[in-house]
């Protein structure tokens, strides 16, 4: 070797000595550098959110970061080199059962593991939490495994939050109401099965369209109202407006619509509960209606009250300053007209309210329906002479009768007799006719009257409804005619139905009765005539007892005309003391009395021995079924509805009392 | 294509249809050889395997060290004269040229760091300190083997000959370790999966069938070798004296899930091996060496720098030839693939 060489070979050296000097120091420099990365990795896996945990090749636990010291309650000292299964000791949540740890799994296949979520966490103190987990392999330079990391969260809150987003949903989804959310810009993304019943859409056809589809075309302003108001944060609650359903038909909905906001508060969409108010809009109106209908009726009703007692005034009056006899008998007419005709309304009136209430009981028996016919052409034909209309009447030979209440069925032929007779010109035509067909009876009676207008038709049945109030063409009445008619006609069975080809072409009802059976008919009896003739009188001895002087001495000075002996008391105690004193024939006692009232002076008469023949009448402003109840319980032997119809009170004291001594009967009620 | 570069500049780019066209014919010869991974034969390395990133270079100058050969030429360093240090060109663009024409799995050889760190002088450059130089040399040369295993190479194979050199030179070791702790430096930038795709060759020199330091012990160098973190060692061991002796050390040494690619023919021998003789040349390795972890290799290139002819083409494919079928008579008796 050269000198040369030798040189070279020395300056060589010094190169590869200086080359290692500034290896040595990248590499310490690198080796500092990588210090630093692993404490911040150190640090970083300390003060992530999840549980971190390193093992070595035997699954021996090396490392364990804030968060798993806590969820398991192992310190780092504690668990350092224990098998992972004593530090990480997990169970199978849905079974119980013990489940394998991650990194055994990981060490037998070599591969990552995870993430499990059906796993519980069972810590060194005992308290089990639900737990994520997954693990992977740390592979040295070869590539062998030389250790295991386990990432783990705990995940209770999760859980909670999902039952309860679970539940929410739950809740949305069985809401009957429908219950959308869209975003700011109006797109729908989420609809529930109320919405699907309500508006028909599904949800996969509608979710991604534009909230626009469902509005109405005189609601379009609506969407940009309510949207403005979201985005400001308001809340729009029960709006009523309405919305287009799938098949075009619009609803009565009213809308609650909140914003929806994000994590950090800040409003991205809106939820919208839509509820359908069709129902409840159509009851308003019905209620609006017959709240409309009462008013109207009460109007009627003054005015139907107001005219006879306009007239009984004025026959008062009459009679008060004219001497002449003409003018009297005039005004007694007139005042006993106008009593019945007040008496009547108030029948109809009472009548409506029992059929409402179910109240009304029907005396049935087999009834020969061409008799109510003629009893209610009787009542009526001074109606029609009155206004000098031509009445025909036809009745079918062969007319089978029928199972009903012969006073409620002649009641039910006299309404349609009025109503034709009122509400046709004078000199009109009225056709009756009497016939049967199939298995049953029809009554029709038409008129050449006013008619009514197609409108009208469907509702003439419906209570206080009249087909024309108008003033001019008024013909009186409370509208609740029809009504009995149609409601007494039910409870028979049957049907009636109003047909009119229009206004000026006149009306048609037709009753449809069922007809009674042939075994029914061979059985019954049928009353050929129901009024009864008047039986001779004999003067009796009378006490007269109401707090209404002018009410008792009325009906006392008619009782004297008809020849009997009458005293009259106001007050029940002495009526009680009376009676035992007189021992009379009668006694017609009210019930309201002061002191004692009614019933109880029944029954103190009725223990008196001196009494023990006397007939005792109930005399009340109340007639209902109860009222005639409590009377017979007290004693009374009849109970008559004010104001008493005299002929028929005179008939009914010379049936118990007048022909023959006193003696007990049993009551009629 | 050695007349062309002889005459000009081995960087001429109208020389490219002759590097491509002499990469073709090699591998098609190669492929030819039944050898299950090839290379290209180096044919972009025009000077010599070690200089090729850096010819050109106009911040270096042509009087670098020296490496003195046992034929009595030597080959020379260039000298770094100032930064940056950047490679002129990098061996995964001869690979893209390669895998163009190759049927089979390439192999690609790179010049190691520690081998370019003595371009850096022993006197500092002004305003270019010697860490900085380290920095850029360590980041070139991971550039330049990511490039390579990112693009397709089935290895890499980083040429660490002056490994043994060093023990040469410097035999109290400290110039071997700081050329290992260097190139762990550079090998500790890739992944555990990037690095068994690694390797490091090194053997006494191969140029003018002659060596630069096939005298040096083995042992000097083999314990210190197996520090490098890479997951394969090419190991020159047909030309060695006393190869059972080189084995033991192996055997030694070698840690687990390393591979050990054994050299079972020498290029600077000029006798065509027969395949019994590699066959027995494997199976004595494999007494020392676990089969799952043994391989094998030729035990340099053939032809390392363009002006060395002294083994011919023909040669060269028949001794890669006979380490083929060698090795497959050896895997028949071992009973592997």
């Amino acid at each position: 070797m050269t000198a040369s060489d030798e040189r070279e070979e020395e300056l060589l050296r010094s190169v590869a000595l200086q080359n290692a000097s500034t290896i040595q120091l990248v590499r310490r420099r690198d080796e500092k550098a990588l210090l630093e990365q692993t404490e911040l990795l150190r640090t970083t896996l300390a003060s992530i959110g999840d549980g971190v945990i390193s093992t070595d090749a035997q699954g021996r636990v090396v490392f364990l970061n804030r968060v798993a010291q806590q969820l398991c309650a192992w310190t780092q000292a504690d668990a350092a080199g224990r098998p992972l299964a004593e530090v990480f000791r997990i169970i199978n949540e849905p079974t119980s059962a013990k489940a394998e740890t991650p990194v055994d799994r990981v060490l037998r296949e070599g591969s990552v593991v995870g993430p499990s979520n059906q796993t519980l966490l069972i810590a060194r103190d005992g308290t089990e939490r639900p737990i994520d987990d997954s693990a992977a392999p740390i592979r040295g330079l070869s590539g062998e495994i030389e250790g295991v990391v386990v990432v783990f969260r705990d995940v209770t809150d999760r859980r909670r939050a999902d039952l309860d987003r679970s539940r929410l949903a739950a809740i949305v989804e069985s809401s009957e109401d429908a219950i959308v959310s869209k975003t700011l810009d109006g797109i729908i993304t989420s609809w529930n099965q109320g919405a699907e019943r309500i508006l028909g859409y599904r949800a996969e056809e509608i979710v991604g369209r534009h909230i626009s589809i469902l509005m109405p075309p005189d609601r379009a302003e609506d969407l940009e109202r309510i949207l403005s108001k979201i985005r400001r944060g308001e809340r729009v609650e029960h709006y009523e407006t309405s919305r287009r359903c799938k098949d075009g038909t619009v609803l009565d909905v009213s809308l609650t619509v909140s914003p929806i906001r994000n994590a950090a508060g800040e409003i991205i969409g809106a939820s919208k509960i839509a509820r359908d108010i069709t129902a409840r809009k159509r009851a308003e109106e019905a209620l609006l209606e017959a709240d409309r209908r009462k008013d109207e009726f009460l109007a009627m009703l003054a005015h139907e009250l107001r005219n006879p007692l306009a007239a009984v005034s004025h026959a008062v009056q009459v009679a008060q300053r004219s001497e002449a006899e003409e003018d009297r008998t005039w005004a007694r007419g007139v005042i006993e007209d106008q009593a019945t005709r007040l008496s009547r309304i108030i029948d109809d009136l009472l009548d409506v309210s029992r059929i409402s209430q179910g109240k009304i009981q029907l005396r049935k028996q087999l009834t020969d329906i061409t008799l109510m016919v003629n009893h209610a052409v009787e009542t009526v034909r001074p109606l029609i002479e009155t206004r000098r209309h031509r009445l025909t009447i036809a009745v079918v030979p062969g007319t089978p009768r029928v199972e009903g209440d012969p006073t409620r069925l002649e009641q039910v032929l006299v309404n349609l007799l009025t109503n034709a007779a009122k509400y046709t010109e004078s000199g009109g035509r009225i056709d009756l006719e009497c016939r049967p067909d199939g298995d049953h009876v029809v009554v029709s009676v038409r008129d050449s009257g006013v008619g009514i207008a197609p409108e009208q038709l469907p509702r003439m049945f419906d209570l206080f409804v009249q087909a024309d109030r108008s003033l001019e063409r008024s013909e009186g009445g409370l509208g609740i005619g029809l009504t009995l008619v149609r409601r007494l006609v039910e409870l028979h069975g049957g049907s009636v139905r109003a047909h009119s080809d229009g206004l000026g072409k006149g009306t048609e009802f037709t009753v449809r009765l069922p007809a009674a059976g042939p075994e029914a008919a061979r059985g019954a009896t049928v009353p050929s005539e129901l009024r009864r003739e008047r039986p001779s009188l004999a003067p009796r001895r009378i006490l007269v007892v109401d707090d209404n002087e002018a009410t008792a001495r009325g009906l006392a000075r008619l009782l004297k005309l008809a020849s009997h002996t009458v005293d009259i008391l106001h007050e029940g105690r002495a009526a009680a003391e009376a009676a035992r004193r007189l021992a009379p024939d009668v006694v017609l006692l009210d019930i309201g009395l002061p002191g004692m009232d009614g019933y109880q002076v029944a029954r103190a008469i009725r223990q008196e021995e001196a009494c023990a023949a006397t007939l005792l009448i109930a005399v009340s402003g109340y007639g209902q079924d109860e009222d005639k109840r409590r009377s017979r319980e007290a004693g009374f032997d009849e109970h008559l509805v004010k104001p008493v119809d005299v002929d028929a009170l005179l008939e009914l004291i010379a049936q118990r009392v007048g022909t023959s001594p006193p003696s007990r009967r049993g009551t009629t009620g | 294509l050695i007349e062309a570069i002889a005459s000009g500049h081995g960087a001429d780019p109208r020389l490219d249809p002759l590097y491509e066209r002499a990469a073709r014919e090699t591998i098609t010869a190669f492929e030819a050889t039944g050898s299950p991974v090839i290379s290209d034969g180096e044919q972009r390395k025009y000077h010599n395997f070690w200089t090729y990133a850096v010819e050109g270079l106009s911040t270096a100058a042509p009087d670098g060290f020296k490496i003195p050969f046992s034929a009595g030429h030597v080959r020379r360093m260039l000298r770094l004269l100032a930064g940056p240090f950047r490679y002129m060109r990098r061996a995964d663009g001869f690979l893209e040229t390669a895998l163009r024409y190759a049927h089979l799995p390439v192999k690609r050889a790179v010049i190691s760091p520690s081998a370019m760190s003595l371009m850096y002088p022993a006197e500092a450059i002004p305003g270019y300190p010697r860490e900085q130089f380290i920095d850029d040399l360590l980041r070139e040369h991971e550039t330049e083997v990511r490039d390579c295993l990112r693009k397709g190479a089935h290895a890499v194979q980083i040429d660490f000959t002056e490994g043994r050199l060093a023990v040469k030179i410097d035999p109290t070791g400290g110039l071997l370790h700081s050329f290992i702790d260097l190139n762990n430096l550079a090998l500790r930038s890739f992944s555990p999966e990037e690095r068994r795709r690694i390797g490091v060759h090194t053997c006494p020199g191969s140029d003018r069938d002659s060596t630069h330091s096939g005298d040096v012990d083995y042992a000097e160098l083999l314990p210190s070798l197996f520090e490098l973190e890479a997951g394969n060692f090419y190991i020159a061991l047909a030309g060695e004296r006393d190869p059972v002796r080189v084995l033991k050390i192996i055997r030694e040494h070698l840690k687990p899930g390393r591979r050990v690619f054994v050299g079972v023919v020498s290029p600077i021998e000029p006798r065509v091996d027969t395949p019994e003789e590699v066959r027995d040349r494997v199976l004595e390795a494999a007494e020392f060496i676990p089969v799952e972890q043994l391989g094998t290799t030729d035990d340099c290139g053939f032809s390392p720098a363009c002006d060395d002819r002294s083994t011919t083409r023909e040669t060269a494919f028949a001794k890669i030839r006979a380490r083929v079928q060698g090795t497959a008579l050896a895997s028949q008796v071992l009973g592997v693939r």
